[in-house]
Protein backbone atom coordinates (compact mmCIF):
# COMPACT_ATOMS: atom_id res chain seq x y z
CA UNK A 1 0.00 0.00 0.00
CA UNK A 2 1.62 2.96 -1.18
CA UNK A 3 0.18 5.73 1.91
CA UNK A 4 2.15 7.22 3.35
CA UNK A 5 4.36 5.98 6.91
CA UNK A 6 3.07 9.44 8.83
CA UNK A 7 -1.04 9.06 7.27
CA UNK A 8 -0.77 5.54 8.74
CA UNK A 9 0.43 6.06 12.21
CA UNK A 10 -2.35 8.85 12.80
CA UNK A 11 -4.89 5.95 11.59
CA UNK A 12 -3.36 3.36 13.98
CA UNK A 13 -3.29 5.91 16.55
CA UNK A 14 -7.20 7.11 16.14
CA UNK A 15 -8.35 3.46 15.50
CA UNK A 16 -6.41 2.93 19.54
CA UNK A 17 -8.55 5.76 21.04
CA UNK A 18 -11.71 3.94 19.85
CA UNK A 19 -10.97 0.91 20.74
CA UNK A 20 -10.24 2.67 23.93
CA UNK A 21 -13.40 4.47 24.42
CA UNK A 22 -15.46 1.35 23.15
CA UNK A 23 -13.67 -1.10 25.15
CA UNK A 24 -14.58 1.71 28.35
CA UNK A 25 -18.52 1.88 27.12
CA UNK A 26 -18.79 -1.83 26.97
CA UNK A 27 -17.23 -2.27 30.91
CA UNK A 28 -19.82 0.45 31.70
CA UNK A 29 -22.22 -1.70 30.95
CA UNK A 30 -21.36 -4.87 31.64
CA UNK A 31 -21.57 -3.11 35.08
CA UNK A 32 -25.08 -1.98 34.54
CA UNK A 33 -25.97 -5.16 32.47
CA UNK A 34 -25.61 -6.93 35.76
CA UNK A 35 -27.23 -5.14 38.69
CA UNK A 36 -30.06 -4.68 35.52
CA UNK A 37 -30.05 -8.38 35.38
CA UNK A 38 -30.21 -8.98 39.20
CA UNK A 39 -33.34 -6.35 39.40
CA UNK A 40 -35.22 -8.31 37.11
CA UNK A 41 -34.49 -11.67 38.87
CA UNK A 42 -35.44 -10.01 42.25
CA UNK A 43 -38.80 -8.70 40.44
CA UNK A 44 -39.79 -11.83 39.11
CA UNK A 45 -41.04 -14.28 41.99
CA UNK A 46 -43.53 -11.20 43.10
CA UNK A 47 -44.73 -10.63 39.11
CA UNK A 48 -45.57 -14.81 39.12
CA UNK A 49 -46.92 -14.64 42.51
CA UNK A 50 -48.95 -11.67 42.22
CA UNK A 51 -50.23 -13.01 38.44
CA UNK A 52 -51.28 -16.33 40.20
CA UNK A 53 -53.01 -14.47 42.58
CA UNK A 54 -54.90 -12.25 40.03
CA UNK A 55 -55.79 -15.64 38.13
CA UNK A 56 -57.44 -17.21 41.32
CA UNK A 57 -59.44 -13.80 42.10
CA UNK A 58 -60.63 -13.39 38.27
CA UNK A 59 -61.46 -17.01 37.54
CA UNK A 60 -63.02 -17.47 41.40
CA UNK A 61 -65.28 -14.57 41.57
CA UNK A 62 -68.48 -14.67 40.18
CA UNK A 63 -68.56 -11.00 39.76
CA UNK A 64 -65.83 -11.43 37.10
CA UNK A 65 -65.70 -9.23 34.03
CA UNK A 66 -66.83 -6.62 36.22
CA UNK A 67 -64.15 -4.85 37.06
CA UNK A 68 -63.29 -1.85 34.79
CA UNK A 69 -59.78 -2.68 34.44
CA UNK A 70 -61.21 -6.42 33.11
CA UNK A 71 -64.11 -4.73 30.55
CA UNK A 72 -63.25 -3.27 27.17
CA UNK A 73 -64.66 -0.07 26.48
CA UNK A 74 -66.10 0.85 22.94
CA UNK A 75 -63.03 3.66 22.44
CA UNK A 76 -61.30 2.68 19.42
CA UNK A 77 -58.16 4.95 19.98
CA UNK A 78 -54.76 3.13 21.23
CA UNK A 79 -52.27 4.11 23.27
CA UNK A 80 -49.20 2.33 22.15
CA UNK A 81 -46.57 2.74 24.78
CA UNK A 82 -42.81 2.32 22.92
CA UNK A 83 -40.09 2.06 25.13
CA UNK A 84 -36.35 3.18 23.93
CA UNK A 85 -33.39 4.03 25.08
CA UNK A 86 -32.40 7.65 25.55
CA UNK A 87 -28.99 6.98 24.40
CA UNK A 88 -27.37 5.22 20.95
CA UNK A 89 -24.88 3.08 20.32
CA UNK A 90 -26.34 -0.07 21.63
CA UNK A 91 -26.50 -2.32 18.56
CA UNK A 92 -30.07 -2.99 16.19
CA UNK A 93 -32.02 -2.08 20.14
CA UNK A 94 -33.27 0.48 19.15
CA UNK A 95 -33.53 -0.05 15.25
CA UNK A 96 -35.77 -3.53 16.59
CA UNK A 97 -37.95 -1.47 18.72
CA UNK A 98 -38.87 1.09 16.26
CA UNK A 99 -39.37 -0.99 13.69
CA UNK A 100 -41.61 -3.17 15.93
CA UNK A 101 -43.72 -0.22 17.02
CA UNK A 102 -44.33 0.59 13.28
CA UNK A 103 -45.21 -2.90 12.42
CA UNK A 104 -48.18 -2.40 15.20
CA UNK A 105 -48.86 0.97 14.75
CA UNK A 106 -49.68 -0.41 10.87
CA UNK A 107 -52.03 -3.49 12.18
CA UNK A 108 -54.22 -1.22 14.77
CA UNK A 109 -54.57 0.73 11.96
CA UNK A 110 -55.79 -1.95 9.56
CA UNK A 111 -58.24 -2.99 12.30
CA UNK A 112 -59.56 0.10 11.88
CA UNK A 113 -58.62 1.45 15.30
CA UNK A 114 -56.61 4.60 15.83
CA UNK A 115 -53.20 4.20 17.33
CA UNK A 116 -51.70 7.08 19.29
CA UNK A 117 -48.43 6.70 20.00
CA UNK A 118 -46.59 7.39 23.53
CA UNK A 119 -42.59 7.16 23.92
CA UNK A 120 -40.28 6.51 26.67
CA UNK A 121 -37.02 7.15 25.66
CA UNK A 122 -35.78 9.28 22.91
CA UNK A 123 -34.74 7.01 20.40
CA UNK A 124 -38.15 5.79 19.46
CA UNK A 125 -39.69 9.39 19.70
CA UNK A 126 -36.97 10.79 16.98
CA UNK A 127 -37.92 8.45 14.57
CA UNK A 128 -41.61 7.83 15.33
CA UNK A 129 -42.72 11.89 15.40
CA UNK A 130 -41.20 12.24 11.75
CA UNK A 131 -43.68 9.65 10.53
CA UNK A 132 -47.15 10.28 9.61
CA UNK A 133 -49.11 8.69 12.43
CA UNK A 134 -53.19 8.36 12.72
CA UNK A 135 -54.88 8.89 15.35
CA UNK A 136 -53.43 11.20 17.38
CA UNK A 137 -54.59 14.55 17.82
CA UNK A 138 -52.49 17.84 19.35
CA UNK A 139 -53.77 19.14 22.29
CA UNK A 140 -56.08 16.33 23.14
CA UNK A 141 -54.84 15.55 26.66
CA UNK A 142 -55.36 11.63 26.65
CA UNK A 143 -53.08 10.78 29.35
CA UNK A 144 -52.45 13.57 32.23
CA UNK A 145 -49.30 12.89 34.34
CA UNK A 146 -48.45 14.44 37.53
CA UNK A 147 -44.91 16.53 37.70
CA UNK A 148 -42.88 13.71 38.88
CA UNK A 149 -41.45 14.67 42.34
CA UNK A 150 -37.96 13.39 42.44
CA UNK A 151 -37.09 13.93 38.88
CA UNK A 152 -37.74 17.79 37.55
CA UNK A 153 -37.15 16.16 33.57
CA UNK A 154 -39.84 14.04 33.81
CA UNK A 155 -42.22 15.50 31.24
CA UNK A 156 -44.81 14.88 29.31
CA UNK A 157 -44.61 16.72 26.10
CA UNK A 158 -46.66 16.04 22.51
CA UNK A 159 -45.30 17.22 19.23
CA UNK A 160 -47.43 18.66 16.51
CA UNK A 161 -48.77 15.15 15.18
CA UNK A 162 -50.28 13.78 17.94
CA UNK A 163 -46.87 11.59 19.17
CA UNK A 164 -46.71 12.07 22.89
CA UNK A 165 -43.59 11.68 24.44
CA UNK A 166 -42.34 11.25 28.09
CA UNK A 167 -38.87 12.07 28.92
CA UNK A 168 -37.29 10.59 31.60
CA UNK A 169 -34.15 9.06 32.37
CA UNK A 170 -35.02 6.19 33.89
CA UNK A 171 -31.47 4.30 33.56
CA UNK A 172 -32.41 3.55 37.76
CA UNK A 173 -35.60 2.27 37.31
CA UNK A 174 -37.95 2.84 40.80
CA UNK A 175 -41.16 1.62 41.48
CA UNK A 176 -42.77 4.89 41.93
CA UNK A 177 -42.32 6.00 38.64
CA UNK A 178 -44.05 3.28 37.26
CA UNK A 179 -46.64 3.48 40.02
CA UNK A 180 -47.21 7.16 38.52
CA UNK A 181 -47.07 6.04 34.63
CA UNK A 182 -49.55 3.34 35.63
CA UNK A 183 -52.02 5.26 37.61
CA UNK A 184 -52.03 7.72 34.64
CA UNK A 185 -52.52 5.18 32.17
CA UNK A 186 -55.53 3.51 34.31
CA UNK A 187 -57.32 6.62 34.89
CA UNK A 188 -57.11 7.50 30.87
CA UNK A 189 -58.52 4.06 30.54
CA UNK A 190 -60.78 4.23 33.31
CA UNK A 191 -62.20 7.63 31.61
CA UNK A 192 -62.42 5.69 28.34
CA UNK A 193 -60.27 8.04 26.43
CA UNK A 194 -58.62 4.89 25.43
CA UNK A 195 -60.11 1.64 24.51
CA UNK A 196 -56.66 -0.33 24.76
CA UNK A 197 -53.17 -0.04 26.29
CA UNK A 198 -50.53 -2.01 24.24
CA UNK A 199 -46.89 -1.66 24.61
CA UNK A 200 -43.91 -2.58 22.58
CA UNK A 201 -40.30 -3.16 24.43
CA UNK A 202 -37.23 -5.36 23.99
CA UNK A 203 -37.93 -8.68 25.89
CA UNK A 204 -34.97 -9.89 28.05
CA UNK A 205 -33.30 -12.87 26.63
CA UNK A 206 -30.05 -12.92 27.69
CA UNK A 207 -27.21 -10.58 27.02
CA UNK A 208 -26.90 -11.60 22.94
CA UNK A 209 -30.81 -11.77 22.43
CA UNK A 210 -33.80 -9.04 23.16
CA UNK A 211 -36.70 -9.92 21.04
CA UNK A 212 -39.03 -7.34 20.45
CA UNK A 213 -42.41 -7.35 21.34
CA UNK A 214 -46.02 -6.02 21.64
CA UNK A 215 -47.93 -6.72 24.06
CA UNK A 216 -51.34 -5.80 25.67
CA UNK A 217 -51.79 -4.14 28.73
CA UNK A 218 -55.17 -3.29 28.73
CA UNK A 219 -58.00 -4.28 29.31
CA UNK A 220 -56.08 -7.08 31.36
CA UNK A 221 -55.35 -10.24 28.71
CA UNK A 222 -58.64 -12.57 28.37
CA UNK A 223 -56.43 -15.23 28.96
CA UNK A 224 -56.17 -14.21 32.72
CA UNK A 225 -59.83 -14.37 32.16
CA UNK A 226 -60.34 -18.16 30.90
CA UNK A 227 -58.10 -20.22 33.32
CA UNK A 228 -58.95 -22.63 35.49
CA UNK A 229 -60.38 -22.25 38.87
CA UNK A 230 -58.56 -23.71 41.68
CA UNK A 231 -61.44 -24.14 44.59
CA UNK A 232 -62.72 -21.42 46.38
CA UNK A 233 -61.02 -19.20 48.50
CA UNK A 234 -62.20 -17.03 51.47
CA UNK A 235 -62.13 -13.50 50.23
CA UNK A 236 -61.20 -10.30 52.75
CA UNK A 237 -62.46 -8.03 52.11
CA UNK A 238 -65.00 -8.49 49.21
CA UNK A 239 -64.25 -9.43 45.90
CA UNK A 240 -64.47 -5.77 44.64
CA UNK A 241 -62.28 -4.43 47.14
CA UNK A 242 -59.42 -6.88 46.43
CA UNK A 243 -60.16 -6.28 43.19
CA UNK A 244 -59.87 -2.52 43.38
CA UNK A 245 -56.86 -3.01 45.01
CA UNK A 246 -55.17 -6.15 43.71
CA UNK A 247 -55.95 -5.30 39.63
CA UNK A 248 -53.93 -1.66 39.88
CA UNK A 249 -51.11 -3.51 41.58
CA UNK A 250 -51.26 -6.09 38.69
CA UNK A 251 -50.98 -3.31 36.47
CA UNK A 252 -48.44 -1.58 37.87
CA UNK A 253 -46.60 -4.73 38.41
CA UNK A 254 -46.51 -5.86 34.94
CA UNK A 255 -45.73 -2.15 33.74
CA UNK A 256 -42.62 -2.29 35.75
CA UNK A 257 -41.66 -5.48 34.72
CA UNK A 258 -41.58 -4.74 31.46
CA UNK A 259 -39.47 -1.27 32.25
CA UNK A 260 -37.03 -3.40 33.93
CA UNK A 261 -36.84 -6.15 30.97
CA UNK A 262 -36.52 -2.77 28.56
CA UNK A 263 -33.59 -1.46 30.58
CA UNK A 264 -31.61 -4.45 30.91
CA UNK A 265 -32.18 -5.46 27.52
CA UNK A 266 -30.67 -2.05 26.24
CA UNK A 267 -27.73 -3.10 28.49
CA UNK A 268 -27.05 -6.53 27.05
CA UNK A 269 -27.45 -4.79 23.69
CA UNK A 270 -24.74 -2.27 24.23
CA UNK A 271 -22.61 -4.65 25.94
CA UNK A 272 -22.72 -6.97 23.07
CA UNK A 273 -22.72 -3.95 19.86
CA UNK A 274 -19.56 -2.50 22.08
CA UNK A 275 -17.78 -5.71 22.36
CA UNK A 276 -18.29 -6.29 18.42
CA UNK A 277 -16.81 -2.66 18.19
CA UNK A 278 -14.36 -3.30 20.25
CA UNK A 279 -13.07 -6.80 18.36
CA UNK A 280 -13.02 -4.78 14.68
CA UNK A 281 -11.23 -2.22 16.15
CA UNK A 282 -8.42 -4.60 16.98
CA UNK A 283 -8.92 -6.40 13.68
CA UNK A 284 -8.35 -3.24 11.81
CA UNK A 285 -5.23 -1.89 13.92
CA UNK A 286 -3.71 -5.49 13.31
CA UNK A 287 -4.40 -4.79 9.46
CA UNK A 288 -3.33 -1.29 9.57
CA UNK A 289 0.06 -1.94 11.54
CA UNK A 290 1.30 -4.76 8.93
CA UNK A 291 0.77 -2.30 6.38
CA UNK A 292 2.80 0.58 8.08
CA UNK A 293 5.11 -2.04 8.97
CA UNK A 294 5.34 -3.15 5.18
CA UNK A 295 5.11 0.47 3.88
CA UNK A 296 8.39 1.39 6.12
CA UNK A 297 10.37 -1.83 5.05
CA UNK A 298 9.78 -0.92 1.47
CA UNK A 299 11.24 2.73 2.26
CA UNK A 300 14.29 1.54 4.04
CA UNK A 301 14.72 -0.83 0.96
CA UNK A 302 14.29 1.91 -1.81
CA UNK A 303 17.07 4.20 0.37
CA UNK A 304 19.57 1.52 0.63
CA UNK A 305 18.82 1.02 -3.35
CA UNK A 306 19.39 4.19 -3.69
CA UNK A 307 22.95 4.68 -1.43
CA UNK A 308 23.99 1.51 -3.29
CA UNK A 309 23.17 2.50 -6.72
CA UNK A 310 24.49 5.73 -6.07
CA UNK A 311 27.76 4.39 -5.08
CA UNK A 312 28.18 1.97 -8.27
CA UNK A 313 27.77 4.94 -10.34
CA UNK A 314 30.91 6.75 -8.70
CA UNK B 1 -42.24 -34.15 52.48
CA UNK B 2 -42.70 -32.67 55.78
CA UNK B 3 -44.86 -34.07 58.24
CA UNK B 4 -47.35 -32.13 60.13
CA UNK B 5 -44.77 -32.06 63.74
CA UNK B 6 -42.34 -30.07 61.17
CA UNK B 7 -42.53 -26.82 60.20
CA UNK B 8 -45.98 -27.03 58.61
CA UNK B 9 -46.34 -23.96 57.45
CA UNK B 10 -44.04 -22.35 54.52
CA UNK B 11 -44.24 -17.98 54.14
CA UNK B 12 -43.05 -16.53 50.99
CA UNK B 13 -42.51 -12.43 51.64
CA UNK B 14 -42.03 -10.57 48.77
CA UNK B 15 -41.92 -6.86 47.60
CA UNK B 16 -42.35 -5.39 43.93
CA UNK B 17 -38.17 -5.05 43.92
CA UNK B 18 -36.90 -7.91 46.30
CA UNK B 19 -37.61 -10.97 47.74
CA UNK B 20 -37.49 -11.00 51.37
CA UNK B 21 -38.42 -15.00 52.46
CA UNK B 22 -39.19 -17.73 50.04
CA UNK B 23 -40.89 -20.54 51.55
CA UNK B 24 -39.34 -20.44 55.29
CA UNK B 25 -40.65 -22.97 57.43
CA UNK B 26 -42.76 -22.04 60.26
CA UNK B 27 -45.42 -23.12 62.78
CA UNK B 28 -47.77 -19.88 62.83
CA UNK B 29 -48.35 -16.78 60.90
CA UNK B 30 -49.60 -13.66 62.24
CA UNK B 31 -49.87 -10.51 59.67
CA UNK B 32 -51.76 -7.22 59.41
CA UNK B 33 -54.80 -7.31 57.01
CA UNK B 34 -56.63 -4.79 56.23
CA UNK B 35 -59.37 -5.33 58.60
CA UNK B 36 -56.92 -6.23 61.62
CA UNK B 37 -54.29 -8.75 63.02
CA UNK B 38 -54.87 -12.09 61.17
CA UNK B 39 -53.54 -15.60 62.50
CA UNK B 40 -52.69 -18.31 60.57
CA UNK B 41 -52.15 -21.65 61.74
CA UNK B 42 -51.76 -25.21 59.99
CA UNK B 43 -54.37 -26.17 57.64
CA UNK B 44 -56.23 -23.22 57.22
CA UNK B 45 -58.59 -22.51 54.46
CA UNK B 46 -57.72 -20.79 51.24
CA UNK B 47 -57.79 -17.45 51.88
CA UNK B 48 -57.12 -13.90 50.02
CA UNK B 49 -56.85 -10.61 51.55
CA UNK B 50 -55.60 -7.39 51.39
CA UNK B 51 -52.82 -6.37 53.81
CA UNK B 52 -52.30 -2.97 55.86
CA UNK B 53 -49.40 -1.83 58.00
CA UNK B 54 -48.08 -3.62 60.94
CA UNK B 55 -45.86 -6.42 62.11
CA UNK B 56 -45.94 -9.76 60.83
CA UNK B 57 -44.85 -12.22 63.30
CA UNK B 58 -43.56 -16.54 62.67
CA UNK B 59 -42.41 -18.72 64.90
CA UNK B 60 -40.22 -21.27 63.15
CA UNK B 61 -38.48 -23.33 66.09
CA UNK B 62 -38.51 -22.02 68.99
CA UNK B 63 -37.34 -18.20 67.89
CA UNK B 64 -40.13 -16.15 66.74
CA UNK B 65 -38.96 -13.78 63.93
CA UNK B 66 -40.36 -9.76 63.13
CA UNK B 67 -40.87 -7.89 60.33
CA UNK B 68 -43.15 -4.80 58.83
CA UNK B 69 -45.00 -4.65 55.96
CA UNK B 70 -47.06 -2.16 54.65
CA UNK B 71 -49.79 -2.63 51.83
CA UNK B 72 -50.34 -5.48 49.46
CA UNK B 73 -52.06 -8.69 49.46
CA UNK B 74 -51.53 -11.96 51.38
CA UNK B 75 -52.87 -14.97 49.65
CA UNK B 76 -53.36 -18.50 51.92
CA UNK B 77 -52.73 -21.93 49.97
CA UNK B 78 -52.81 -25.50 51.41
CA UNK B 79 -49.50 -24.88 53.30
CA UNK B 80 -48.58 -21.85 51.65
CA UNK B 81 -48.43 -18.45 52.97
CA UNK B 82 -47.55 -15.74 50.70
CA UNK B 83 -47.03 -11.92 51.25
CA UNK B 84 -47.29 -10.16 48.60
CA UNK B 85 -45.98 -6.55 50.32
CA UNK B 86 -45.43 -2.91 48.34
CA UNK B 87 -42.93 -2.61 51.54
CA UNK B 88 -41.29 -5.40 53.84
CA UNK B 89 -38.78 -5.18 56.23
CA UNK B 90 -36.75 -7.09 58.27
CA UNK B 91 -36.37 -6.26 61.80
CA UNK B 92 -33.15 -6.67 61.92
CA UNK B 93 -32.14 -4.16 59.30
CA UNK B 94 -34.49 -0.99 60.45
CA UNK B 95 -32.69 1.96 61.69
CA UNK B 96 -34.48 3.11 64.26
CA UNK B 97 -33.06 7.08 64.28
CA UNK B 98 -34.74 6.98 60.76
CA UNK B 99 -37.92 5.43 61.95
CA UNK B 100 -37.82 8.04 64.86
CA UNK B 101 -37.17 10.62 62.82
CA UNK B 102 -40.30 9.55 60.00
CA UNK B 103 -42.72 9.51 62.88
CA UNK B 104 -41.74 13.26 64.04
CA UNK B 105 -42.05 14.17 60.85
CA UNK B 106 -45.51 12.67 59.98
CA UNK B 107 -46.22 13.46 63.15
CA UNK B 108 -45.74 17.66 62.47
CA UNK B 109 -47.83 16.89 59.27
CA UNK B 110 -50.73 15.64 61.36
CA UNK B 111 -50.55 18.42 64.06
CA UNK B 112 -50.78 20.68 61.51
CA UNK B 113 -48.02 23.19 61.65
CA UNK B 114 -48.14 23.44 57.93
CA UNK B 115 -50.97 25.04 55.95
CA UNK B 116 -54.05 23.62 55.35
CA UNK B 117 -53.94 19.71 54.05
CA UNK B 118 -55.23 18.00 51.32
CA UNK B 119 -57.25 14.85 52.54
CA UNK B 120 -54.42 13.02 50.65
CA UNK B 121 -51.73 14.64 52.39
CA UNK B 122 -53.36 13.77 55.81
CA UNK B 123 -53.96 10.01 54.74
CA UNK B 124 -50.19 10.20 53.52
CA UNK B 125 -49.13 11.35 56.76
CA UNK B 126 -51.43 8.99 58.80
CA UNK B 127 -49.60 5.93 57.23
CA UNK B 128 -46.48 7.13 57.42
CA UNK B 129 -46.96 7.58 61.22
CA UNK B 130 -48.48 3.95 61.48
CA UNK B 131 -45.62 3.07 59.05
CA UNK B 132 -42.70 4.34 61.17
CA UNK B 133 -44.58 3.16 64.70
CA UNK B 134 -44.34 -0.27 63.12
CA UNK B 135 -41.47 0.11 62.19
CA UNK B 136 -40.11 0.75 65.88
CA UNK B 137 -41.99 -1.59 67.26
CA UNK B 138 -40.37 -4.32 65.24
CA UNK B 139 -36.62 -3.28 66.25
CA UNK B 140 -38.14 -3.04 69.83
CA UNK B 141 -39.14 -6.51 69.91
CA UNK B 142 -36.46 -8.04 67.61
CA UNK B 143 -33.90 -6.28 70.08
CA UNK B 144 -35.26 -7.61 73.52
CA UNK B 145 -35.47 -10.88 71.25
CA UNK B 146 -39.02 -11.49 72.85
Amino acid sequence: MPANLKDLRTRIKSVKNTQQITKAMKLVSAAKFGRAQNNVLQARPYARALEKLVLKLVSGGREAEAHKLLQSSDSDRVLLLVISSERGLCGGYNSNTIKAAIRAVDELVTAGKKPVVMCIGKKAFQVLSRRPLAGGVKGQKLVTLPQLSQDPAGLLAENEKGVLHLGVQFDKPNFEFAQTVSTAIESAFAAGAVGEVHIVYNQFQSAMTQIPVCEQLLPLKSSVTSATAGGESVLEPSWSDLANSVLPRYLTTRFYQVTLEAIASEHGARMTAMDNATRNAKDMERRLQINYQRARQAAITRELIEIISGAEAL
Amino acid sequence: MQTTNQQPLHLTVLTPTRRLLEGVGCGAVYFPSSQGVLGILPEHTDLVCALGTGIVYYNSGNVTSFLTISGGVAQVNGSSVTLLADIAEDAASIDVGRAQRALERAREMLTGKSDPQTPAEVHEAVSAEARALARIEAATLHSTGR
